[in-house]
């Protein structure tokens, strides 16, 4: 029985949201060869070996949405494939990782089955799909298995990739769905934006892009600090008393996030670890004298460490002194001692980075569709930067910073995608995304302002990803739509059925454009309210419900020249539609019909410019 | 020739408004006249012949006195000041020498002594050797190139800084308008930003994204994929260790096959993670960008020499040495180039050694690093930046987050993009050095101190908060809370320094006599602090000079009389007012002196203010105010039943009845210190209505000016707690009291054992013509008296009372106010001069809660 085996023909690595899920996930194309002939209930033996090695597995719902479901499955035969799936979910829960989303299908070819396995962090997942292999092999073959050596490597791996916790409660908090901030890692220690282009902040551990690096300079020298300290009238310890008689004072740590205080615990004595929540007790003179310790020493985030005989007594009353403030403190500690009605710290750092509700979202524009999309990111972007925005554009034919184009050749994928939201100068960002892109690396963004949706052709099938019918041809394109934000807008062809099937999808509003006014779904569009963008008469109108107003005459828009083909008509229709969801000025909207040259305005002058000095003054 | 005692007087103070020390010195009489020590003077010269010229008939005062500062300037200190004054003891003088840094300056006093006895006892003096020591001191401590041109900018915009460490930790500005700078890195430069930009992969990934042309490159896994590597990057290479230290095993600038394969092997062995990157060709050039803008560029060579075909690597060195622009550390534009373990390891590394005579045009590199401090050199290329790489820099700078930032770069050429040329952003430097901008070896310094404090300060900030500096024989402590309390009203967080205490926004953080520098200092460093109120004591200011170097508005309510006389020198009112004047001279030239006119050593000092001047009198026919009034400046006094500010025909009137702690304007020194906190809150252009509010809420309880005209009553008498203790607070007192009627006046006074004889006897004297009963007490605080010493001279100011019929001598504070409280019956009046503020206060409060 040498050829039973499982092979793993590809891994895919989705880096975003995609045709199985919001988040990302691996994607195996898996092969079984030959044990598509022998389900789980023909192997004897397998299922308790399988049991006694994941025993946890019997914890899986399953197909019967119920603990045990999982388990009866494989008591009732089921495949490699969808065994592999549920062990690996179990390896990462072990590793450490919350399990998350599974799914195994068929491809339509006899033994291939893609197996999605949602990845935390693209590397553990890969290294839990090896080590489920190798189990579910093991368990196939009767052969031993050291499962203790399972656990203990794919928890070092965990170790070595996941986020450190300081650093993931912060991020938990700012993702979590009350928030709903996009994270991003940038590196593989703990550097994370949170938020998007121009809006977003970054953070390290419990260290802010608002954390100075004199203040960190200072906070670790503790003499200054004590001389600073004591400066502006805080008690300090003085260093003759060290070693005065045995103190009845106790340490507390009093855990300071812009300029309030969010956590306090009292210490152990011995190992500097934090021992009791005392949040609640803090007498307001107390906090106030941690939040100027912080002011003075300059952090925004901060530790400021007591000693006290009653943290609930104003510090005048009291001999009490500050013996440190620590810059980037341990967070973790606080957050598994505090109660469950104390406020919790990762969400007081995102609110003091990200105040009054802001998100750090800056405009997102998703464009997908067969035909005419790198035409349509192209004027959307005309319109943003008219609109005073510095735009990061990913198309088709270039990777572009506002004027600049960084980048040759096909730039609408993941990558550059990526490097817009990253680059802390874009306002804007309009995306290109083909069904390839969505289906072999996932969206670049979690969720965006606007989608257009310009059109899908049924026909057009992609069998590289085993995608052979039109409704799964549907599956792939409706992902961009899925992931408009609540407030955001989708931009559907309202002449395409399969894009008009969308509609219901999105979680915003929809924005219909057709050339045709008359068109059913048009109508009943501005019936119910909705905004729709058409023709009529020889003019550009915007329908807004009942009302319509006239942007400008076509004649008026060089781009489509004297005969303008269907396809341009397309691509001005969903343009203005986009501009108008994202509430470009109806005059910016207007010149940008007016000049909009599919030509970029030429870049190659500057090159050939006679080198303009810096200018150098100052105060006069 | 003994010196008694050395001060650093820190900020303005009686000589002037530099920093000097003060040095009192005694001389015995053979030494203190240069006529008494034949041949002195050629002897001084003899051992120091930079000294300056002496005044005829010189003292050795002179000597000291011009030594400190010769030695100071010989050393390369910028210092001119300097002075020497007898005091009324002819064999003690006061030496001020300006210096520019303390530790440097008291050292200079050390040797200036030294020169000076070696000079009367012909011993030698090793000059050079002092002055080389004064030199190093300098260089030690004060503040490095980069830091020094912040701060000179900031001090060119009037920004006040303050040093926090011996290092290069510099605040600027005051209260909640600090900020911070250490070296090229401000308080605004993020911690997370630099932890980027010292981790070159990552600054590199961050770049690329960004768009910014770097040395694009992968790790390879062998030596094929090493070359396939090269050819996808197209042109030449460089192959490196991933993880290689000080350019082992890097080879540059390869392109053909075989190379590669080598490179590879040899890197390999250095580290199993080869990377392989593009080429950068061309020269190292440092753009520095501050606050989103291109400031300054220069390109950077490292220390190399040229061949002429005759002479070693070692002669062609010491030949570039010998240059007097090179130096050993910064103080010069180039520094010296050290044939060194790095020099030699370079030099290896070119089959080279010391010994090696390169041939005629050879360049040979002696460090790769073209650090100025190795001994590299730089050129000024800011004007010739094109602006595609000035804005390739910023979006550098920007993406990793860094307000100040150097980019370095190579590329063949800085007037075309990089993107045309094999030109790249090879790393990214938090805290960069400015040396290279500032002093360059070649080439135009650039303003770059200037750039940096104007990204920390808006061209009009000069980081300063309103400072009200108030002084003055009595009446300060009141002047100083009601200016606080009309600041407050106005929004503002008040920091207040007075004899009780510091307080920061009606908290009081500091006890005790808090009027002094010191006291100041800690207001105008507190980050809660949005103006400040300072009650400037005389002790303080002589003692150390002002806390601060300028203020908006001084006040100086009077000097009368004056109090502690005969202490440190001032022996009289005219000399105190000297002291006082100090604050006057450090007005702001938009600022305000607030004087009263109606005392003439108070009125003088309006000569002195930079600023303009508001002067008050109760009188508005009082000359000097009249004079001033006349010429349409601003002057405040009372007219009938209110208190008026006057400008030209401008009138604001305050009614005295809604000032509650003039009793109706009965209190006279209490209508003065409202007038003086009205002419101050008037400089600080608090709106009249908000003067007016303040005044009318403001109340003179224990609460709010503890110890200044307290009232109370008990058992129907009335009670006045006043912490007066000199003959002009206790006339005003007496004048005050006059107007509050009453049956038999009783005082309970003792003396501050510090004051001089005739000013403790002149208190009960003026307390004699107004109290029936006098108790006089001591207690355990005698200043330096002996027991009974006050007591005595207190009676003895008794003897021709005209109105005392009983006197009682008591020890101990509390006692003696009991005894006074027991003495009372309704519709007397108690006059109670307490020394313990607050005990006393608090013992008084029991007795007239319990009835």
């Amino acid at each position: 029985m040498k050829s039973r085996d499982i092979r793993f023909l590809k891994i895919l690595s989705i880096r975003g949201p995609n045709i199985w899920t919001y988040r990302p996930v691996l994607e195996a194309l898996v092969d079984i060869g030959e044990l598509e002939d022998y389900p789980s209930n023909t192997l004897p033996g397998f299922v308790d070996r399988l049991c006694e090695w994941l025993p946890t597995l019997s914890e899986h719902r399953c197909s019967y949405g119920e603990e045990g479901g999982f388990v009866r499955r494989l008591q009732e035969g089921t495949w490699p494939g969808h065994i592999l799936e549920h062990v690996a979910l179990e390896l990462q829960n072990i590793a450490g990782t919350p399990g998350g989303f599974g799914r195994a299908r068929e491809t339509g070819i006899r033994g291939v089955y893609k197996v999605v396995v949602q990845a935390w962090h693209e590397e553990i997942t890969r290294a839990c799909l090896d080590a489920a292999r190798e189990l579910v092999m093991a368990a196939i073959d009767n052969t031993a298995y050291d499962i203790d050596a399972t656990h203990a490597h794919l928890r070092e791996i965990a170790l070595r990739y996941l986020l450190g916790s300081n650093t993931a409660i912060i991020v938990d908090a700012a993702t979590a769905k009350d928030r709903g901030i996009p994270a991003i890692r940038l590196s593989s220690d703990n550097l994370v934006q949170l938020g998007y282009g121009s809006l977003q902040r970054r953070i390290w551990a419990a260290q802010t892009d608002r954390t100075g690096a004199i203040a960190q300079g200072i906070a670790r020298d503790s003499e200054l600090s004590s001389h600073l300290l004591a400066s502006c009238g805080l008690p300090v310890l003085d260093p003759d008393d060290v070693l005065s008689a045995p103190d009845e004072r106790q340490p507390y740590r009093l855990l300071v996030v812009g300029g309030k205080l969010v956590a306090a615990s009292r210490m152990e004595t011995k190992d500097g670890g934090v021992a009791v929540d005392v949040t609640d007790q803090v007498h307001p003179a107390m906090a106030a004298a941690a939040c100027l310790a912080a002011r003075v020493i300059g952090l925004d985030i901060a530790g400021v460490d007591f000693l006290v005989d009653d943290v609930s007594l104003p510090l005048s009353s009291q001999n009490a002194v500050i013996t440190g403030v620590v810059e980037a403190p341990c967070l973790i500690a606080h957050q598994q001692l505090a109660s469950v009605d104390s406020p919790p710290i990762g969400r007081a750092i995102v609110d003091h980075l990200f105040p009054n509700g802001e998100t750090g979202r800056i405009p997102v524009v998703g464009i997908t569709g067969n035909g005419g999309v790198t035409e349509v990111a192209h004027w959307v972007t005309e319109f943003l930067r008219l609109s005073g925005k510095f735009t990061g554009l990913a198309c088709g034919d270039g990777l572009f910073l506002d004027r600049r184009k960084v980048e040759n050749g096909d730039c609408g994928n993941w990558r550059c995608a990526r490097q817009i939201l990253m680059n802390q100068s874009v306002d804007a960002a309009v995306i290109e995304n083909s069904a390839e892109v969505i289906l072999g690396q996932g969206l670049a963004y979690d969720r965006c302002q606007v989608a257009v949706v310009t059109g899908i052709d049924p026909d057009q099938h992609y069998s590289d990803y085993y995608i052979e019918t039109s409704e799964q041809v549907f599956t792939v394109f409706r992902s961009q739509v899925d992931v408009v934000l609540p407030s955001g807008v989708a931009v559907l062809n309202a002449a395409d059925p399969m894009v008009v099937e969308m509609a219901p999808l999105c979680d915003g509003e929809v924005i219909f454009f057709a050339a045709d006014k008359d068109l059913p779904v048009l109508q009943e569009h501005r019936k119910r309210g909705g905004r729709v963008v058409y023709f009529s008469g020889g003019d550009l109108i915007l329908g807004n419900g009942i009302e319509e107003s006239i942007l400008l005459p076509l004649a008026r828009i060089p781009f489509l020249g004297g005969q303008p083909s269907a396809e341009r008509l397309k691509t001005v229709l969903a343009a203005v539609a986009a501009a108008w969801a994202l509430d470009v000025a109806l005059h910016v909207m207007r010149t940008g019909a007016e000049t909009f040259s599919i030509d970029p305005i030429d870049n190659t002058e500057s090159n050939t410019m006679a080198p303009i000095s810096v200018s150098l003054t100052f105060n006069p | 020739m003994i010196i008694l005692n050395i001060r650093v007087l820190r900020g303005p103070n009686l000589w002037g408004l530099h920093k000097a020390i003060q040095l009192l010195v005694n001389f015995s009489d053979q030494e203190y006249c240069f006529d008494h020590l034949p041949g002195f003077e050629d002897c001084l010269r003899e051992r120091f012949p930079q000294i300056g010229s002496f005044p005829p008939n010189a003292t050795m005062a002179n000597a000291l006195e011009l030594a400190v500062l010769g030695l100071q300037a010989q050393a390369g200190c910028p210092v001119a000041f300097s002075r020497s004054v007898i005091t009324l003891d002819p064999a003690i003088y006061q030496v001020i020498v300006e210096y520019t840094e303390e530790v440097v300056g008291r050292l200079a006093v050390e040797l200036a002594f030294e020169l000076c006895v070696a000079a009367r006892s012909r011993l030698p003096f090793d000059l050079s050797d002092a002055l080389n020591r004064l030199r190093e001191l300098d260089e030690d401590v004060r503040l490095g190139p980069s830091t020094g041109a912040i701060v000179s900018a900031a001090v060119a915009r009037g920004i006040p800084f303050r040093r926090l460490t011996d290092g290069s930790l510099v605040q600027f500005g005051w209260g909640y308008k600090q900020r911070r700078i250490q070296a090229a890195e401000c308080d605004s430069t993020g911690a997370i930003a630099e932890t980027i930009a010292q981790d070159k992969e990552l600054t590199k990934y961050l770049l690329e994204a960004a768009g910014v042309p770097v040395p694009k490159g992968r790790p390879v896994s062998d030596a094929e994929d090493a070359w396939t590597a090269a050819r996808e990057l197209g042109g030449p290479v460089v192959i490196k260790p991933r993880d290689g230290q000080q350019g082992k095993g890097v080879a540059a600038n390869i392109e053909s096959r075989e190379d590669v394969l080598a490179a590879y092997a040899v890197a390999h062995e250095v580290s199993p993670n080869v990377m392989v990157e593009r080429y950068l060709s061309g020269q190292d050039y440092r753009l520095l960008v501050i606050g989103g803008r291109l400031v300054a560029a220069a390109r950077r060579e490292p220390p190399h020499v040229i061949g002429d075909g005759e002479h070693n690597i070692q002669e062609l060195v010491e030949e570039i040495n010998s240059d007097p622009l090179r130096g050993s550390g910064h103080a010069t534009t180039l520094t010296k180039i050290r044939l060194d373990d790095i020099a030699i390891a370079t030099l290896a590394h070119q089959n080279l050694n010391v010994s090696s005579v390169p041939f005629k045009g050879a360049r040979v590199l002696l460090r790769n690093n073209a650090n100025l401090s190795t001994g590299g050199t730089a050129t000024d290329v800011t004007d010739d930046v094109h602006q595609e790489i000035a804005a390739r820099a910023i979006d550098a700078a920007k993406m990793v987050g860094l307000d100040l930032c150097g980019v370095d770069v190579v590329c063949e050429s800085v007037l075309t993009p990089l993107e045309n040329q094999l030109g790249g952003v090879i790393e990214v430097n938090a805290a960069p050095g400015l040396r290279m901008h500032l002093q360059p070896s070649f080439g135009k310094g650039r303003p770059v101190g200037e750039a940096i404090i104007s990204t920390m300060f808006d061209e009009r900030d000069d980081g300063r908060i309103p400072v009200v500096a108030v002084s003055g024989t009595n009446g300060k402590t009141t002047t100083v809370r009601l200016i606080a309390h009309l600041l407050g009203l106005s929004g503002k967080r008040v920091g207040m320094t007075n004899s009780d205490g510091v307080y920061i926004n009606n908290e009081r953080i500091d006890t005790g006599d808090c009027s002094g520098p010191r006291s100041a200092r800690i207001v105008l460093f507190h980050p809660d602090v949005d103006a400040a109120v300072l009650e400037t004591a005389r002790g303080g200011i002589l003692r150390e000079g002002l806390g601060f170097d300028s203020c908006n508005v001084a006040v100086i309510t009077n000097i009368g009389m004056g109090d502690h006389l005969g202490l440190n020198h001032i022996s009289n009112a005219d000399e105190l007012g000297l002291v006082k004047r100090v604050l006057v001279h450090s007005v702001a030239p938009h600022g305000v002196a607030v004087l009263n006119a109606a005392d003439p050593i108070v009125a003088n000092m309006a000569a002195v203010c930079p600023g303009s001047v508001t002067f008050f009198a109760r009188d508005c026919h009082e000359r000097v105010l009249a004079n001033h009034l006349v010429q349409g400046k601003r002057g405040v006094y009372v007219d009938g039943d209110a208190i008026v500010g006057a400008k030209g025909k401008l009138r604001y009137r305050v009614a005295l009845s809604e000032i509650p702690i003039t009793l109706n304007g009965t209190i006279h020194f209490q209508t003065e210190n409202a007038m003086a906190a009205i002419g101050a809150a008037w400089g600080l252009g608090i709106p009249w209505d908000q003067i007016r509010q303040g005044l009318a809420t403001f109340s003179s309880d224990a609460e709010t000016v503890p110890g200044r005209f307290n009232m109370f009553t008990y058992r129907g008498a009335t009670l006045i707690a006043d912490y007066g203790h000199n003959p002009d607070a206790i006339k005003v007192l007496v004048e005050a009291i006059d107007s509050i009627p009453a049956n038999r006046r009783i005082v309970v006074v003792s003396g501050a054992g510090d004051r001089r004889d005739e000013d403790l006897s002149q208190q009960t004297e003026i307390l004699g013509g107004a109290f029936d009963d006098v108790i006089l007490y001591q207690d355990n605080c005698q200043r330096g008296r002996s027991d009974g010493e006050v007591i005595a001279l207190l009676r003895n100011g008794l003897k021709n009372a005209s109105r005392t019929t009983w006197i009682e001598e008591i020890s101990g504070e509390f006692l003696a106010i009991d005894i006074a409280l027991e003495r009372l019956n309704s519709g007397d009046l108690c006059l109670i001069l307490i020394d313990r503020i607050e005990e006393s206060l608090a013992h008084i409060a029991k007795r007239i809660k319990e009835g």
